[in-house]
């Protein structure tokens, strides 16, 4: 059966056996007395509980029941939806802090030993796989339910029955140590009909439990991508007690990227999510206690990207300016750094404008630069040579009075409006507005008044919300990429 | 102290070869490997080696099964390995002293009271050993005999390259701690077959929690433990013992010991493997045979533990 036609399944097995058919049955449980829990997840254990090995008896949605009954004791959750991307707060080993320090100011790129829903923990049964496995029911599912599968049927090869084989089933999840698993199993379960009950859906948590998909690539001009997962506490589905600063004795971690690769768990903490100096990256071997065998580094080369369309690793499409860098980027107007960001923030040079400008203008083939460089400062053997010449050429720059042409120098909102007005061909003006001026900090007396109007007008860029232009103010690379993206779909 | 220990070591190394009739010379050994995780877990992996993560998902393909594979059974060097029947560091590859030796980085002396020493052995001869003994001959300052220690390493048979723990008191006669100014090791053991050996190993260990000694409300009762009802329980470390293929093991037990940050051994306590459910240590362990164990360590440094490295054997014969 497909995934989709399971989850259908499975959520008709929920509507005619959960909580609104516990009524319909006359079971004494109300519906507000059901226990909440993700679709997805549910249907992730249903497939899990279907798909296990087992030398004993015991059917599908028992085995199913058995490994539901644990979550919501190991995370918390009370009879609320458990948290696919629950994160442990009880330990406080030093070797989970940043360079095993639990004095660092860098506490919160913490390493939370037990996560998910199973609370699988590298001390013991999570060991071999690495964090986003056991965060998603799908991959946390099936291990629990093999392990459950062959812990109750050695006990009732053993001779132990009923509740006492589903204690021994449950013994790895010490939250269930006082009893309270076997009150939630017969809760969701009715061993008589062989059916679950009393579990009302939700969709509201997914399997992943709000982590993530993201493609990581490591290793700077070199990298190779792969999938990696970002888990933001924040972003977690389902009852997130845990993901307050204070509801445990370890710190929350700040969010962090995880993926495996060769046999190791890496956990990276990005410095624009930590606003810490540096990046730190930690590393597991697969197998090992975190406790004792994590390795930590204060700075990596990671490119998390939202999947694999997104151009450059430090512009997610939750960025401002995502639509316009990658606008700029497919028109071949401007290009990131050898490590794959773009550096949005930084500022523009004059070259840099003068390469934007010709590559907007398609990168005309003519005229032909001049063979006596227009400007002392940019000669013919200059990378931008061509590009600044053609400005020249088409009357949008004229350099400074003493010959230069000062192609380093950062361009400012003034000059940029200067090279756009002059670029459209310093089009007539519409009528000035009534007070003179737009903008209080650019009077009609200012030298790129005109400029500056007609880029407003054209809504090419506006005002600060105090109503001025700043038009000293250096130009950042995102900026440029609107101004560039407005100018080409405006005029 | 330590500098005497390393040579002592040294030279009634020699010896102990000796009386162990001799190892084939310093060479390289096998490591007893889990087997493949793709084995051992069919349902998780796909033919190219990468877990599959539900029907419609993409298969994870970040560490393929041969790459857990190579993690678990560890690089070359002293690294953490989880093979047949053990998990923790110090099990070499390289046999290059070819006899039983003290590992005298791993000694940990009693400083004042009565003399005592834990550590590890290994045994960098080529063939498994049974029955070892470690014994320490304590000096006083002019070199004067004080006493002769000792005590039977837990583990056996300990495999070629695999390292053991070792718990010496010097209390019948007591010397005390301030005396002795120098220390001889000798370790003895006896040549096992190594089918014998991997039949009495071929266990996979698991473990699932460990709860750090503390009161604890409810009580934990697990396996053949039971917390006081009240006032502090000890440290508790549960898990599981697996028989693997051609595991065949009369009286499974497990053995385990910390290691300290600065790398000497801190306690060693030894558990009956018991039936899951149950309380009665198991007689036998079989192919495809489960059961539990649970460690239990008295009035620990809880601090201390909680930064150890926790090494585990699981043996029986």
């Amino acid at each position: 059966m497909s995934r989709s036609r399971r989850l259908l399944a499975a959520l008709l097995a929920c509507t005619a056996l959960c909580g609104g058919a516990v009524l319909a049955t006359g079971s004494l449980q109300s519906a507000s007395a059901a226990r909440a829990f993700g679709n997805d997840p549910f249907t992730d254990v249903v497939d899990a509980a279907a798909r296990t090995d087992r030398s004993c008896s015991i059917s599908n949605n028992g085995l199913a029941a058995l490994v539901m009954a644990v979550t919501w004791e190991e995370t918390g959750a009370g009879t609320g939806p458990p948290s696919p991307m629950t994160l442990s707060r009880y330990d406080t080993a030093s070797g989970l802090y940043f360079e095993s320090n639990p004095n660092s100011t860098y506490r919160r790129a913490f390493w939370h030993a037990g996560v998910g829903m199973w609370q699988f923990d590298s001390a013991g049964l999570g060991a071999p796989r690495y964090a986003a496995h056991f965060i998603s029911t799908a991959g946390g599912a099936p291990a629990a339910a093999s392990a459950m599968a062959d812990r109750y049927c050695a006990a009732i090869d053993g001779g132990f029955t009923g509740a006492l084989a589903r204690a021994a089933a449950w013994r790895p999840w010490n939250a269930c140590n006082d009893g309270t698993c076997e009150s939630i199993f017969a809760e969701i379960y009715n061993g008589q009909t062989g059916q679950l009950r009393n579990i009302s859906g939700t969709s509201a948590v997914g399997s992943r439990g709000g982590m993530v998909s993201r493609v990581c690539g490591r290793g700077g001009s070199t990298q190779v991508f792969a999938p990696c997962f970002y888990v933001d506490p924040a972003l977690a589905q389902g009852q997130d007690w845990w993901a307050a600063p204070n509801a445990g004795r370890s710190p929350i971690t700040f969010p962090f990227y995880v993926f495996e690769s060769g046999g190791y768990e890496y956990r990276v903490w990005l410095r624009e999510d930590t606003g810490f100096p540096f990046d730190v990256e930690a590393t597991r071997p697969l197998g090992q206690n975190a406790r004792t065998s994590l390795t930590w580094h204060r700075s990596t080369a990671l490119c998390a990207k939202v999947s694999a369309a997104q151009t450059f690793c430090d512009v997610s499409p939750n960025h401002p300016f995502f639509d316009e860098i990658e606008w700029v980027a497919g028109e071949g107007i401007a290009s990131g750094y050898a490590n794959g960001d773009f550096q949005p923030l930084a500022a523009v040079s004059r070259q840099a404008m003068a390469a934007f400008l010709f590559r907007l203008s398609g990168s005309p083939q003519s005229p032909a630069p001049p063979t006596t460089p227009s400007f002392r400062d940019v000669s013919r053997s200059h990378a931008f040579y061509r590009e600044v010449e053609w400005l020249v050429r088409r009357g949008v720059t004229t350099g400074y009075a003493d010959d230069t042409f000062r192609p380093l120098n950062q361009v400012t909102r003034e000059a940029t409006a200067a090279f756009l007005f002059r670029l459209a061909g310093s089009p007539n003006m519409p009528p000035p507005p009534a007070a003179g001026s737009t903008f209080p900090d650019v009077p009609r007396t200012h030298p790129f008044w005109r400029a500056i109007e007609w880029l407003v007008d054209e809504g090419i860029a506006s005002g600060y919300a105090n109503g001025t232009f700043r038009p000293g103010t250096a130009v950042s690379r995102q900026a440029m990429a609107a101004f560039l993206r407005r100018y080409d779909t405006n005029l | 102290v330590l500098g005497g220990v390393a040579t002592a070591v040294a030279v009634l190394g020699v010896g102990t070869a000796l009386v162990l009739g001799g190892g084939a010379g310093s060479g390289e050994t096998d490591l007893p490997a889990l087997p493949p995780v793709a084995e051992r877990e069919p349902e998780t992996y796909g033919a190219d080696g990468c877990s599959e993560v539900g029907e419609d998902l993409p298969a994870d393909c970040g560490t393929t099964a041969g790459e857990l594979d190579a993690v678990l059974a560890g690089p070359p060097g002293d690294a953490f390995r989880t093979l047949e029947g053990f998990s923790g560091p110090r099990w070499t590859t390289e046999l290059q002293r070819d006899r039983l030796v003290v590992l005298d980085d791993t000694v940990r002396e009693a400083a004042q009271g009565t003399w005592s020493a834990s550590g590890l052995v290994r045994n960098e001869t080529s063939q498994p050993q049974g029955d070892v003994l470690v014994q320490a001959r304590l000096l006083d300052a002019a070199g004067a005999e004080l006493a002769v220690v000792e005590g039977d390493v837990p583990v056996s048979p300990v495999r070629s390259g695999e390292p053991a723990p070792f718990v010496l008191d010097a209390d019948d006669p007591a010397v005390a701690a301030a005396d002795v100014a120098s220390v001889e090791w000798t370790v003895l053991g006896e040549p096992v077959e190594e089918g014998e050996a991997s039949a009495a190993r071929a266990l996979e260990l698991t473990t699932y929690w460990t709860e750090p000694a503390a009161a604890r409300t409810p009580p934990i009762s697990v396996a053949d433990h039971e917390d006081p009802p009240t006032g502090p329980g000890p440290h508790l470390v549960f898990g599981s013992v697996a028989g693997l293929e051609g595991a065949d093991v009369e009286g499974p037990r497990v053995v385990a010991a910390w290691i300290g940050q600065d790398g000497r051994l801190l306690h060693e306590v030894q558990a009956d493997v018991v039936a899951v459910g149950g309380a009665e240590a198991l007689d036998h362990l079989g192919d495809g045979d489960l059961g539990d164990f649970v460690l239990v360590l008295d009035a620990p440094d809880t601090d201390e533990l909680a930064s150890a490295e926790l090494v585990l054997w699981a043996v029986g014969s």
